[in-house]
């Protein structure tokens, strides 16, 4: 069992090393014209650019991502509570989530002007949805007795909110973060790529324009690494939060 | 009227008052004409457009890209997902991150993949499968690792051999999950192309909508969008009706 233990921590650790080998190969095999290799990409990441864009990427998804869990949450926690209204619009949420958000982006555009505004509002529009969805049905599962308890003792919402209902979602409502973020991250970068003087999505759509291909990957490798490392982060709290369960998540 | 008509008739209600607001809002002119067409003007221009050939090489070209996303990763994810599920190792070693996946924001990619790849269908058809295998794949494993031990005994007790055991057992036991996993992977493998098509394209319904916008033609631009949601929403609410048919729960 432990020897086991050792192959799976090896080779966990080794998956990064394989994908960067075989991100080597493939550049050697194709050619600098088509990909750059991680050597050439990681010196590309200029310090000119790299630290502003990092800034300006974060802060925007930040941005995004609290406001979208914050009325991810209570339009979630709402909806759960009041049934009736949970189950008219239930059907509603998971059909906007389930639409190519992209081309609605010249609305976002018209409506928030280019730069900021747009993009921190995009990123937003794409991570409310598993937050939302995510609170919602925690909040049906939240044990009736409870909730009358907290009646009959006269808590106000605010204190029924506290006592009550945020320690029963909290674990799920983690997961629908942690996904909250990816989404909120890739609407950034989408918006950035459109609209946007600044950014990770600027830099690369510049990139792209020069065929500047050293820039491009290290633009791409650097997203992944931070959108691999942010996950992990969640991904650990939540697993510290419910307990030692299996978390597959297929979303 | 029973609770379930009363929700039926509050959420088609909301959504026709939504509608009507599209109509009336720039009718009335609270917003720049540029920024939104009324809704019956939208509707008008899709069938103008649908009528005189315009989109259809773009429809064609688009459900071409869906068609062979969608079955390419059926078709490499189910293998997948099975062979994941029997090697219990491997699948270990991947399971954090197969589980941070679809954090990484997967249309950075598409630049990489056109430089490759060349604009066309491919880098498109590459991108919707990477985003729709993985859903397979983890719908899969978790089917098949939810078979019921009641049945696994029947199959052994009948002495059925292992290929048997697959397909007599397993594989049908598993659909349920399996079909959740394809849901998902066709709302996946729509976002992919039409998104894809959207950032950049030479053809498609997604290329028409950005196309349109940089080209000030408005009403081009909302026809589109609108024939994508109706798309996207059908397509979405179909599998689900279809779901619950089949299997009788909610997905």
């Amino acid at each position: 069992m432990t020897a086991q233990r050792t192959t799976i921590l090896i080779g966990q650790a080794a998956i990064p090393l394989v994908l960067l080998a075989l991100w080597q190969v493939s550049a050697m095999l194709a050619g600098d014209f088509y990909i750059a290799t991680p050597a050439d990409a990681f010196a590309a990441l200029d310090r000119d650019w790299f630290f502003d864009s990092l800034g300006a990427t974060l802060l925007a998804a930040f941005v995004g991502f609290l406001i979208a869990a914050a009325a991810g949450l209570w339009i979630g926690v709402t909806l759960g509570l009041t049934r009736f209204w949970g189950k008219v619009l239930e059907p509603v949420t998971l059909s906007v989530y389930s639409i190519p958000k992209v081309t609605l982006f010249p609305i976002f555009l018209t409506v928030f002007g280019f730069g900021l505004g747009s993009k921190v509002a995009f990123g937003m529009f794409h991570g409310i949805f598993p937050i939302l969805i995510i609170a919602m049905n925690a909040t049906r599962e939240v044990n009736v007795v409870h909730l009358k308890v907290a009646r009959s003792l006269r808590l106000s919402r605010t204190q029924t909110f506290k006592q009550v209902i945020f320690p029963s979602i909290y674990p799920s409502l983690l997961t629908g973060l942690r996904l909250g973020f990816s989404l909120t991250l890739l609407g950034v970068i989408l918006g950035e790529m459109f609209a946007s003087r600044a950014g990770f999505g600027y830099e690369l759509v510049e990139a792209i324009t020069l065929h500047d291909m050293p820039r491009m990957y290290g633009i791409v490798a650097t997203l992944v690494v931070i959108a691999f490392v942010v996950n992990a982060l969640l991904l650990r709290w939540e697993q510290a939060a419910s307990g030692p369960r299996r978390a597959v998540a297929a979303r | 009227m029973s609770e379930a008509r009363r929700v039926r008739a509050t959420r088609w209600g909301l959504v026709l008052a939504f509608l009507a607001l599209i109509e009336i809002i720039p009718r009335l002119g609270l917003v720049n004409p540029i920024a939104l067409v009324p809704l019956s003007e939208m509707v008008w221009q899709l069938w103008l457009l649908l009528k005189d050939g315009t989109l259809a090489d773009h429809i064609l070209r688009t459900l071409t890209s869906i068609v062979a996303a969608g079955a390419l990763a059926v078709v490499t994810g189910l293998p997948l997902g099975v062979a994941l599920w029997r090697l219990e190792t491997t699948r270990r070693i991947l399971q954090p991150y197969l589980t941070t996946y679809y954090a990484i924001p997967i249309f950075a990619f598409y630049p990489l993949f056109i430089a490759i790849f060349g604009l066309g269908s491919m880098p498109v058809i590459i991108i919707a499968w990477a985003w729709a295998v993985v859903a397979i794949v983890l719908q899969t494993v978790i089917g098949l690792d939810a078979v019921p031990p009641v049945l696994v005994k029947v199959g052994r007790s009948l002495r059925l051999s292992s290929w048997r055991m697959f397909t007599r057992i397993y594989f049908p036991a598993a659909t349920p999950h399996i079909f959740t996993g394809f849901k998902l992977a066709a709302s996946y493998t729509v976002i992919g192309v039409i998104a894809s098509e959207f950032i950049q394209a030479e053809k498609g319904v997604g290329f028409f909508v950005g196309f349109s916008y940089n080209n000030f033609a408005i009403q081009n631009m909302y026809a589109a969008i609108l024939l994508i949601l109706v798309f996207a929403v059908a397509l979405n609410s179909g599998l689900l009706a279809l779901e619950r048919k089949l299997y009788g729960r909610q997905g």
